[in-house]
């Protein structure tokens, strides 16, 4: 049998749907859209049957394409019985969609879910009316305590073998007006005594608070910040050492069964430390959504867009593209992946080219050196330029792209904001499991094409395998793209050449200048000196450092990052548009940074 | 006239005005919804249409608010706020 579940979102189908199938959960996409299709199979009662998630709509006509999906897979003849998955506290607006559910000439079986604070609440619902009311089955359940799923289940299945369809005919000259007015009716004859959930209020009048809320707002992100940096870093020491240990054992393994030098500089500089580095970022991640979920479920997620509408709305964005512009700062991989929290599709793809101006912290050791080489006493405040420099270059490309994809015009805001509610571990835990799975995967296959590209750029040259940066491929590019930069004050191809090798990561930038100048010890203070002394050579001075924080700052942040957005956009084109945009923009800035500076310096 | 207007205040009361008129605490009883069609629609399908009503939980400066319906809260922009139009309800 097929089950589908169908329900309003924030009805609790989707923990409902976790509890029936635990892990065995399936994701992909509906044909040629980006909308999450989910799948599980489930054994009961010693047959195995699939479930579909259908997304979460509030009806079932075709003005979203949630809807249209929803609408098709079950008119197809895709499912053999639905559970309309109805939150009991907000019958009224839920039982529109089952009526509609209803018309589909499809077994219908009514799930009331949160009985369990409805009764708390001293509320009473007469399930037996309401069932006669519809004329389906209804089930009252909790699906966060896990109460009532095998009564739920052997009334689909029933409902399923012996294909009862409602009748619906009834409803069929109504408009929406009348129908709202039928179902009150209905409810009114079924349920005693509704009030509103007054905690949720209570916990409101201080959350949405114009001045404690915004307050509150930004402690909470001040948390997931330092929750997903500072403890995610520290977590990052041992994966790292553990991963260093890896490498030089598979080293001296190769080594030891002869293996050809440059086979072994592939697997261990090029594969391993390629997809070992994307196995550095899991602490950040599994900690982001870790307190991400937890915001999600217990209800604080949908707030936020009314809390930020105002700021972000003059980018012409949902308040709650805030969120990953902010974790930007810390790592572009997680805080891209954070864009799934925001409603329209044209939102993500926004923030996506957005959020990887915000300066990360593996730029950070690039800022230090250039301008404690070059500015002195002043290379804080040089450093400090940088992040706001980004924060505009952000806020610029935002009010640019505001009409993009004219298609999708935006909407003004208008979301639910559900009750507060415990979030509870099983979601939560899936919620993580699904995304680190998801970044492993997805993201692994495209930095480990990404890290064999650049292996082969910075190892061979035209000549084969080379044992000197100096004669690779990357060299060659870049004493032919040098002229390129030349413009930003960087026409040297070793500059060339460690901005390609910071494609890998940014701190790169670093350790590529050490080995293309050939000091030692760069970060200390007498490496500064050389790398200042050397560069000064080539007649770099100040003007020239700025211009080159400037495009580190703003170009491609690194392979990862763009494996995620590819990931994450699902398409190629974008991808490579903002990569082509990120160059651009360090381009012209560089250069506008580079003329600026040599009028002052 | 002015004198009028302001000490009539039961006149004031079945006064036609839009949600956006509305302060915190307030109550709507939606008469008319004039939005751009698939506002509208959506507004509609969460049940907010002409009869029923709608209570202003939380009010920004800027017009944004957080409104009830049905039982269901919602955050909802000024600009859709400014196109339902109703009396105060008591």
């Amino acid at each position: 049998m097929t089950i589908a579940f169908a329900g309003n979102p924030n009805c609790g189908k989707t923990t409902l749907f976790n509890a029936y199938t635990g892990a065995s959960l399936k994701v992909a996409n509906w044909p040629g859209v980006t909308v999450e299709k989910k799948e599980g199979t489930c054994t009961y009662k010693g047959e195995r049957h699939t479930l579909v998630d259908l997304p979460g709509t509030y009806s079932l006509s075709s003005y979203t394409m949630e809807e249209k999906l929803t609408r098709q897979f079950l008119l197809s003849g895709g499912a053999d019985v639905i559970i309309d998955v109805a939150d009991a506290s907000c019958l009224t607006r839920n039982l529109y969609l089952t009526i509609q559910l209803m018309e589909l000439g499809i077994p219908v079986v009514l799930a009331l879910n949160m009985m369990d604070i409805l009764k708390k609440r001293g509320a009473k619902l007469d399930v037996h009316r309401l069932s006669q009311k519809l004329g389906i089955p209804v089930v009252p359940l909790s699906a966060r305590r896990r109460e009532g799923l095998d009564v739920l289940m052997d009334a689909a299945l029933e409902a399923a073998k012996s294909k009862a369809v409602p009748a619906a005919a009834q409803f069929e000259q109504m408009e929406a007006q009348e129908r709202f007015a039928w179902i009150e009716a209905a409810v009114a004859a079924c349920l005693t005594d509704n009030r509103p959930r007054a905690f949720t209020d209570r916990v409101d009048n201080v959350l949405l608070h114009p001045f404690w809320g915004l307050l509150i707002f930004f402690a909470i992100m001040a948390v997931v910040f330092l929750l997903t940096f500072t403890l995610g870093d520290l977590a990052k020491i041992p994966l790292e050492a553990a991963l260093d240990q890896l490498y030089s054992a598979v080293g001296q393994g190769l080594d030891a069964i002869h293996t050809a030098p440059w086979l072994t500089s592939l697997i261990t500089d090029g594969i391993l430390a390629g997809v070992g580095g994307i196995l550095t970022f899991l602490p950040n991640i599994v900690l982001l959504f870790f307190a991400l979920a937890f915001l999600e479920d217990s209800g604080y997620m949908a707030r936020v867009a009314y809390i930020m509408d105002g700021i972000m709305g003059s980018l012409g964005m949902s308040g709650r593209a805030f969120i990953p512009m902010l974790l930007g700062f810390g790592c572009t991989v997680p805080a891209i992946m954070a864009s799934r929290a925001l409603e329209s599709r044209r939102d993500r793809l926004r923030v996506m080219l957005v959020t990887p101006f915000m300066s990360c912290s593996a730029r950070l050791p690039v800022y230090i050196l250039i301008a404690g080489a070059f500015f002195g006493n002043y290379a804080p405040v040089a450093a400090f330029s940088m992040y706001v420099i980004g924060l505009l270059t952000a806020i610029l490309i935002a009010r640019c792209t505001k009409s993009l994809h004219k298609k999708e015009k935006q909407l003004p805001l208008l979301m639910e904001l559900p009750d507060y509610k415990a979030p509870a571990l099983r979601t939560v835990v899936l919620y993580v499991w699904e995304k680190v799975r998801d970044y492993l995967t997805r993201a692994g296959t495209t930095i480990f094409l990404a890290s064999i590209v650049l292996w082969v750029l910075l190892n061979f040259g035209p000549g084969g395998f080379v044992t000197s940066m100096e004669d690779s491929f990357a060299a060659w590019i870049g004493r032919g793209a040098a002229f390129l930069l030349t413009p930003c004050g960087l026409g040297m191809w070793q500059i060339a050449v460690a901005l390609i090798a910071g494609i890998a990561a940014k701190e790169v930038v670093v350790s590529s200048l050490a080995v293309l100048f050939g000091i030692e010890n760069i970060s200390s203070a007498a490496g500064t000196t050389a790398l200042r002394a050397s560069l000064a050579a080539y007649g770099f001075g100040a003007a020239n450092a700025y211009a080159l924080m400037v495009f580190v700052l703003l170009y491609i942040p690194c392979a990862a990052a763009l494996a995620t957005i590819r990931s994450e956009s699902k398409s190629w084109l974008w991808t490579a548009g903002a990569a082509v945009m990120q160059i651009g923009v360090a381009w012209i800035l560089s250069a506008v940074a580079y003329r600026i500076g040599c009028l002052f310096i | 006239m002015i004198k009028k207007e302001t000490s009539n205040s039961k006149k004031d009361l079945i006064k036609n005005m839009t949600l956006l008129d509305c302060k915190a605490g307030e109550t709507l009883s939606i008469s008319k919804i004039r939005l751009e069609e698939a506002l509208q629609y959506r507004l509609q399908i969460l049940g907010i249409v002409p009869g029923s009503q709608v209570h202003v939980l939380h009010k920004k400066r800027s017009g944004t608010m957080v409104i009830r319906s049905r039982g269901a809260r919602y955050a909802l922009g000024a600009q859709a706020a400014g196109g339902i139009t109703g009396v105060k309800a008591l």
